[in-house]
């Protein structure tokens, strides 16, 4: 079975930490933004603003398990089910004031980027309708010929219409020093996270992609403080001992990547069920969708630009050729003999066009793919029975 | 109303009128959902035309996608796939929506030859108009790769005249039925619509002309209620005919396929401000972020005009940008004292009992 | 010495007794709510029913959704390998079948034998899910597709869809193919798709023209899960469905290909199973 790390506990009261800070954010005089994963928060954390991240607590949701109930109530207030469940689950969680930390602190401003989806937009565009409080959405144009100038400049000019805004909501001058040292923290928090990534590169790999999507919580709600930096070094020192002591009892026969989100209502149950069979997720497109700027400019203008190339560039904001050359890429860092690719019912960026990705994939590494169809966070679209049957099969073919 | 010959034709096979621009020496550009100025790929001396789906069987599309996904982008891609629209130089994907963004690359995986022309989905409309000339540009070289032509400001002035006339003559039709509803039939008044997004401009216009002053009201063959509907576009057709069934009449819409994409300002030069314009004005869209927290007020003025008592929102399954805006857009408009009515369709829809149960349920409440 | 595999589906168990590269016995009964009770018997059965000659011996192995109730049994194998396997020696001729009451000798499989050479896409469909699955030359499974999570284009469609039309499960196929073939659902939910049968049938639709619309709908479902996996000129069709031959009709229509269907196909996953237990 995977080994139960100690940062565990760690982790779990430094969200929890996170949380209590938000919900008391009025309390103590600051403000709360809500943004997208993919949203520059450096910008916010510079005028001192709490971020919350409706996406996480809906992975929270998830994972524990809370997620039905609220989704309900989203869908008896008029949500149809073909819609995101992350949205469902939070907008259910805001009608109800539930999930594991009662609802979100109510925000001063919302924020979000097309970098990870368009369904973002819409999500939060009825959040501002209801809370009557200003949006701000940033194009991060999907990168169909490559990262260019346009696409750069394009949003460079949007972030700094957003700090503009940010900060006459803020009721503060922006600190461009303070911003600076912002994007010091996220980029070293960043390049922390993907040292921990980079660690299931050995075989045996010290940590699987499923937990690396637990680990994921800081990088994505406290990137650009030192709270990241501190736990991943943390975890890194725990991954290393747990490596160089060959205390790695799982025997890892199949090594596989992880496509789009994870099942948050099964991680730990399919992380066990494929530790039983021989078989390890050693990376997915979506925890290595977080390594952000590499280096630092020297000038103000070069680190906005650094920083807009960072959030141009996630996994599900790339065209197919440039994605399949990812996981190609992935595939041969990381040693994998094949990949699951979650269908996920929820996240259209990332599901539209699997059964075309798998095909120029498997054409360009001769490695197997599952696909598999759950959701992120219903787990009315999810049958255990259904989808290890499936995993089984799929592994079935290394052993015949 | 009897409409000209020639339009009712165009509507009834599409393509095949779409495919005839090739002896003008017009290379046919397939346009899928989304706003894009069609005068903008008529400068470059091409014919757009659009597509919206339609297809009952998606035997190949269902192959490419997974069940859950939007099923007009099941049923363009079907056409696609098929080789139905093989006969087009290439295909332009406005990315309005995820499903749209990652559909051009399915489409170029295919082998086909496509843009991805990227909506901007910001708050800043300046900003966006800058983006939008570096895109027009990259199109307009796209262009000339897949026609030979780039579009001119010359040939654009000529098209700008054309395409007016185009959105003259459907938003005159608009206005007949709302003064008389039941001159029409649903399907009747849609071929109009949808051959506007087909023919030859010039045609469409002249086929158009003394539609108008020859138009007489008649009598109302028995009392009907009017109503306006608001969706992606009004597939299956046939559909449409279940409302004056049941004595409802559609006295005006708020479709994309349909007055949205018609109120689009036309675009009158490659400057920055006419193209943030262009793309961006008109009226609020569900998949536009400019504009966008006005919609309740304007969907409730819309009715209102059309002396509407009812909404019915016609969900195409699976589309999350209409999607999302239901449950708030209703409440407004409830709260305006309007009805309204949710009926979830599918364009590979061929019985309609289900939903026409609650249409007829949605007349009586009137 | 016998190698037995047991299929424990969904709605129906079956059971193959291979020996000495022949199948020498096959049966099967409705898996009810005990997998267990159902799979016992049917070993009983099957142990009883096999020559002395074989030998007192033999290895089991299950597979099917109620293969973990009963790895007591023996070793256990997924239902995709196995239907892999069991089909493939089934068309390949690797598996006879001396027994003429299990067979149709002139199954006329020669003339495609040549088409299947290098390996076949399959589809199988049964109670609760199809599978498209492509098989090697070898009779490995080397990609397959499945049915989401609704039971649309199942077994189980069908199953709502007669009983709604008064037929039983066979009766649907062969009014199906008596009928004008022209009727299409619209609906691929099985929950609504039985809500439309009822309102086609009180607006006066025949019977047999909702049962071949039906079929078709089941046939349309699952030909995108083979145009996935890929086909050229024949399809190997299975599983409990496979028993109808108006869902085949409706196959070749839309997939435009050959579709056949081996003597015991139905029994190829409990054969795949019997041929894993021997290895």
């Amino acid at each position: 079975m995977p080994v139960k790390l100690q940062a565990q506990d760690e982790l779990k009261s430094l969200m929890a930490a996170y949380y209590l800070e938000a919900k008391n954010a009025s309390y103590n005089g600051k403000k709360v933004a809500w943004v997208s994963s993919g949203a520059p928060v450096e910008f916010l954390y510079a005028l001192d603003y709490v971020p919350i991240y409706p996406e996480n607590y809906a992975a929270m949701c998830g994972a524990s398990k809370q997620s039905p109930a609220l989704i309900a109530e989203a869908e008896a207030a008029g949500y149809l089910p073909d819609l995101c469940s992350y949205a469902r689950c939070d907008i259910g969680a805001d009608i109800v004031q539930g999930g594991p930390v009662m609802g979100l602190p109510d925000p001063d401003l919302i924020v979000a980027g097309t970098n990870i989806c368009t369904t973002i937009i819409k999500w939060f565009q009825q959040v501002a309708y209801r809370k009557k409080k200003p949006f701000v959405a940033i194009e991060m144009p999907y990168l169909t010929t490559g990262l260019g100038k346009s696409e750069a400049d394009f949003v460079v000019a949007q972030f700094r219409r957003f700090r503009d805004v940010a900060a006459e909501v803020a009721g503060v001058p922006f600190d461009e020093d303070r911003f600076v040292e912002v994007v010091k923290l996220s980029a070293e928090g960043s390049r922390l996270w993907g040292e921990v990534l980079d660690i299931a590169r050995r075989s045996p790999a010290p940590l699987s992609a499923l937990d690396a999507f637990i680990h994921i919580a800081p990088i994505v709600t406290l990137r650009g403080t030192e709270k990241p930096i501190e736990y991943y070094k943390t975890l890194l020192s725990e991954l290393e001992t747990l490596s160089r002591g060959g205390l790695i009892a799982d025997a890892q026969h199949t090594r596989l990547l992880w496509d789009n989100l994870p099942i948050w209502f099964r991680l730990r149950r399919m992380s066990e069920f494929l530790a039983f069979r021989g078989a390890i997720v050693v990376a997915s497109t979506y925890t290595n969708s977080w390594a952000a700027i590499k280096e630092i400019p020297r000038k103000l203008d070069d680190i906005y630009e650094a920083l807009a190339r960072a959030y141009l560039e996630p996994y599900i904001n790339r065209n197919f050729p440039d994605r399949v050359k990812i996981l190609s890429q992935m595939a041969s860092d990381f040693s994998a003999h094949g990949m699951i690719m979650h269908s996920n019912r929820s996240c259209k960026p990332y599901s539209i066009g699997q059964y075309m990705l798998k095909g120029m994939f498997t054409k360009e590494t001769g490695k197997p793919v599952l696909i598999l169809d759950a959701d992120m966070t219903d787990p009315r679209a999810y049958s255990d029975e259904q989808a290890e049957g499936r995993i089984e099969a799929f592994l079935e073919q290394w052993f015949q | 109303m009897n409409l000209p010959k020639v339009i009712v034709d165009a509507a009834s096979r599409p393509y095949a009128v779409a495919a005839e621009s090739r002896k003008k020496g017009r290379a046919p550009i397939a346009v899928l959902p989304g706003y894009f100025p069609a005068e903008l790929v008529a400068a470059a001396g091409a014919h757009p035309f659009r597509v919206w789906g339609g297809r009952a069987a998606t035997v190949n599309a269902d192959a490419a996608l997974q069940a859950y996904i939007c099923s007009m982008a099941k049923s363009v891609l079907e056409d696609v796939l098929d080789g139905t629209l093989d006969f087009a130089a290439g295909f332009l994907v406005p990315s309005v929506c995820d499903t749209m963004q990652n559909l051009s690359d399915v489409i170029a995986a295919s082998g086909r030859k496509v843009f991805c022309f990227r909506f901007p989905r910001s708050s800043f409309p300046d900003e966006a108009g800058v983006w939008l000339r570096d895109e027009v540009a990259r199109f307009s070289r796209w262009m000339k790769s897949a026609t030979g032509r780039e579009p001119s400001g010359e040939a654009l002035a000529y098209e700008t005249d054309r395409y007016s006339a185009v959105k003259t003559a459907v938003l005159e039709l608009y206005a007949l039925r709302r003064e008389c509803p039941q001159a029409f039939t649903g399907r009747g008044f849609y071929d109009a619509v949808f051959a506007a997004q087909t023919m030859d401009p010039g045609a469409f216009a002249d086929a158009m002309s003394g539609c108008a002053a020859n138009f007489k009201c008649g009598d109302a063959a028995g009392a009907g209620r009017r109503v306006m509907v608001s969706g992606t576009a009004p597939i299956p057709p046939e559909f449409l005919d279940v409302f004056a069934e049941h004595g409802l009449w559609l006295a005006d819409d708020d479709f994309m396929a349909g007055r949205r994409l018609f109120s689009r300002p036309i675009l009158e030069s490659l400057g920055p401000k006419d193209l943030a314009q262009a793309f961006l004005g008109g009226v609020p869209c569900p998949s536009n972020t400019f504009g966008h927290d006005k919609r309740p007020g304007y969907l409730a003025d819309l009715a209102k005009e059309a002396g509407a008592a009812g909404v019915v929102f016609w969900q195409t399954k699976a589309c999350e940008n209409e999607a999302f805006d239901l449950p708030w857009i209703d409440a407004a408009l409830r709260g305006n004292g309007l009805k309204t009515l949710l009926v979830e369709t599918e364009q590979k829809m061929r019985t309609f009992e289900t939903a026409a149960a609650r249409i007829a349920a949605f007349a009586e409440s009137l | 010495m016998v190698s037995i595999g047991i299929d424990s589906g969904s709605t129906v168990t079956k059971i193959a007794v291979v020996g000495n590269g022949a199948v020498i016995h096959a049966d099967s009964a409705p898996t009810g709510t005990d997998p267990v009770r159902s799979g016992t018997m049917l070993l009983d059965r099957a142990r009883a029913a096999v020559p002395a000659d074989f030998g007192g011996e033999s290895k089991v192995c299950v597979t099917g959704y109620g293969r973990k109730l009963l790895a007591h049994l023996g070793t256990q194998k997924t239902e995709i390998s196995c239907h892999a396997l069991g089909t493939h020696a089934l068309v390949t001729g690797k598996l006879t079948t001396p027994d003429s009451r299990l067979t149709t000798p002139d199954f006329g499989l020669t003339p495609h034998a040549s088409r299947l050479a290098p390996g076949f896409t399959l589809l199988d469909i049964g109670g609760q899910d199809s599978k498209g699955i492509k098989v090697d030359a070898g009779g490995h499974a080397v990609d397959f597709a499945m049915n989401d999570k609704c039971a649309a284009g199942t077994g189980k469609f069908l199953e709502v869809i007669s009983r709604t039309l008064g037929f039983g499960i066979e009766g649907v196929s062969a009014a199906a193919l008596a009928s004008g073939r022209k009727a299409r659902l619209s609906s691929m939910c099985t929950v609504f798709a039985d809500s439309e049968v009822v309102s086609l049938t009180a607006r006066g639709e025949r019977p047999d023209e909702i049962a071949w619309a039906a079929c078709y709908a089941v046939a349309e479902r699952c030909a995108g899960l083979v145009k996935r996996m890929g086909v050229k000129g024949v399809l190997i069709f299975t599983g409990g469905v496979s028993d109808l031959p108006a869902v085949a009709e409706a196959l070749k229509e839309i997939l435009q290909v050959d579709v056949i269907s081996p003597p015991l196909a139905r029994f190829s996953g409990a054969l795949g199973a019997a041929l894993f237990a021997a290895k």
